[in-house]
């Protein structure tokens, strides 16, 4: 698939609709603790 | 095709059964147990019900037509939604869950009339006929995309409508709130395993994800290009006009705000975001991946919005095609129930029990009958609308979209982020939200050619104006600065 996209559409595929849930993700970690109390 | 039919008509039972039996798990027949429940609902529950209820026929029907139009650029709608929505939970989640919790408030609307008070109980009356009311058309918009769907299984559309309408209606009549959540929960389950079994079953048709890209670099090279063929200036207008436009509405959208006034815990906020985000990069990336598979396997397809339930009645005629079928439907129910839910509480509890009638003498059970009674007429209004409304109904779904979060989001979270706001001013964000986009929509988009969620700096504006010419009005209540 890589020989028909560029940087652009491997951003679009892989990286960007991830943002997101990473920030997510990255918010529930840094509680974690304080949630498990 | 009788197979499709058997999985349709057996989900449809399993849900109806699920709705009985969890309506019977609180009983409490006053209107706080209809809108909010016993508030002890778990992170899973949460996800799903507030995945859902955002997912809306847009996933299956809309969605997909844009992955089978536009191609890889259809991306940005997930990459805005999710990020759009971790603004939201992050903002507004722990806030209105601990205003609930601290002042018993059962809305989003009713929750701003608490952050300053709301003297005249106008926050309340109108806020509660504007959003009550709004929802309606929103609701309709549901009915028609059912429809949309019925054609294909050569159903008739106007009873697909009427049985969409009588279903959510039974499950909110009988169950109220507890009803609607564990059934949410459940149709995402569903819809989220039709994506992932229909995304598998759509790229093994084209010859995996290299023969989809393959196919497209030459069917149309622009669907595979990340500013679909656009100069890069262009595309990137065309990303934060449009998609980032279309997403807009995830930050605040009282039908799912309302979830987080029934959650059992701050404590489970950051769990359930974490789920939730995780199914909405399923439920926009799945239908933007089996649009582009369609494009390859139905290239010459009329409609395009009609992908899913052509693959399905092509592919799998059985009885698992039914259950997957069943995920469009539902799509479309869950979020159904949720907004006739949210349009029946601001009516009942803001605009007649805390508004017109706040004087009257009429017991909390009453109450819970007239929740019931306006679940009927907000169910049916919707339904009449979308069988005897103009052409204009489906369109008004998008912008309603949009109307929903104007009138909300600028007050809600300048009210709690904005050390200078008042009453006066959320009720002014509250008022002008949605003319500014109706007004933005009818009189000023085809021209312009500037999304309607633009019109979001007029409520903004008129929360910031009013605000500080209202600095020396005595505000009743001041919980922002306590949450």
């Amino acid at each position: 698939m890589f020989r028909y996209i560029g940087f652009g559409e491997i951003l679009n595929i892989f990286v960007l609709p991830f943002i997101g849930f990473a920030c997510c993700l990255i918010w529930y970690l840094r509680h974690r603790k304080e949630d498990r109390e | 095709m009788t197979g499709l039919f058997i999985g349709l008509f057996g989900y449809l039972a399993a849900t109806t059964g699920i709705s009985i039996y969890t309506g019977r798990m609180d009983r409490e027949k006053t209107a706080k147990g209809f809108i909010v429940g016993n508030r002890n609902f778990g992170s899973i529950v949460t996800a799903f019900s507030m995945g859902t209820t955002l997912a809306s026929g847009f996933a299956f029907i809309g969605l997909v037509g844009m992955g089978y139009t536009l191609g890889l650029v259809a991306t940005w709608q997930c990459i805005w939604g999710t990020i759009l929505e971790f603004i939201c939970w992050y903002f507004l989640a722990n806030k209105l869950y601990k205003l609930s919790k601290k002042t018993d408030v059962f809305t989003p609307i009713e929750a701003m009339s608490k952050l300053y008070g709301d003297p005249h109980n106008l926050i309340k009356i109108c806020g509660g006929l504007i959003i009550g009311l709004f929802i309606m058309f929103y609701l309709a918009g549901q009915f028609t995309a059912g429809a949309k769907a019925a054609t294909v299984m050569n159903l008739n559309p106007v009873g697909v409508a009427i049985a969409i309408a009588a279903f959510t209606i039974i499950y909110i009549f009988v169950g109220g709130v507890n009803a609607a959540m564990w059934t949410n929960a459940i149709q995402g389950v569903v819809m989220m395993l039709s994506f992932i079994v229909l995304v598998f079953m759509a790229l093994s048709k084209v010859g995996g994800i290299g023969g989809l890209f393959a196919s497209l670099s030459t069917e149309a090279p622009s669907l595979i290009q990340w500013n679909n063929g656009r100069t890069n200036g262009a595309a990137m207008f065309y990303i934060c006009n449009y998609w980032l436009g279309s997403a807009l509405g995830f930050l605040a959208q009282p039908q799912a705000l309302q979830k987080y006034l029934t959650i059992k815990s701050d404590k489970k906020i950051r769990e359930s975001c974490v789920m939730s985000s995780i199914f909405n990069i399923v439920r926009q990336l799945g239908p933007v991946t089996i649009g582009m598979c369609c494009r390859i396997i139905y290239p010459t397809l009329g409609d395009p919005e009609t992908a899913i339930p052509v693959f399905i009645v092509d592919h799998l005629p059985n009885v698992l095609g039914g259950i997957l079928m069943a995920g469009i439907f539902a799509a479309i129910m869950s979020t159904t129930e949720s907004l006739l839910l949210q349009s029946t509480s601001e009516l009942s509890r803001n605009f007649l029990q805390r508004g017109i009638l706040r004087n009257k003498n009429i017991s909390e059970k009453s109450y819970g009958t007239i929740c019931k009674v306006l679940t009927i007429l907000v169910g049916c209004g919707g339904l009449l609308i979308s069988l005897f409304g103009s052409g204009g109904v489906f369109t008004m779904i998008i912008f309603a979209w949009t109307g929903l979060m104007t009138s909300v989001g600028p007050s809600l979270y300048l009210g709690l982020y904005w050390k200078k706001c008042t009453s006066q001013g959320i009720l002014a964000g509250i008022l002008t939200g949605v003319p500014a986009t109706s007004i933005w929509y009818y009189c000023f988009k085809a021209s312009t050619g500037i999304h309607e969620a633009v019109s979001v700096v007029v409520p903004i504006a008129a929360v910031i104006v009013v605000s500080l010419l209202t600095q020396n009005v005595k505000q009743e209540e001041n919980w922002a600065t306590q949450l």
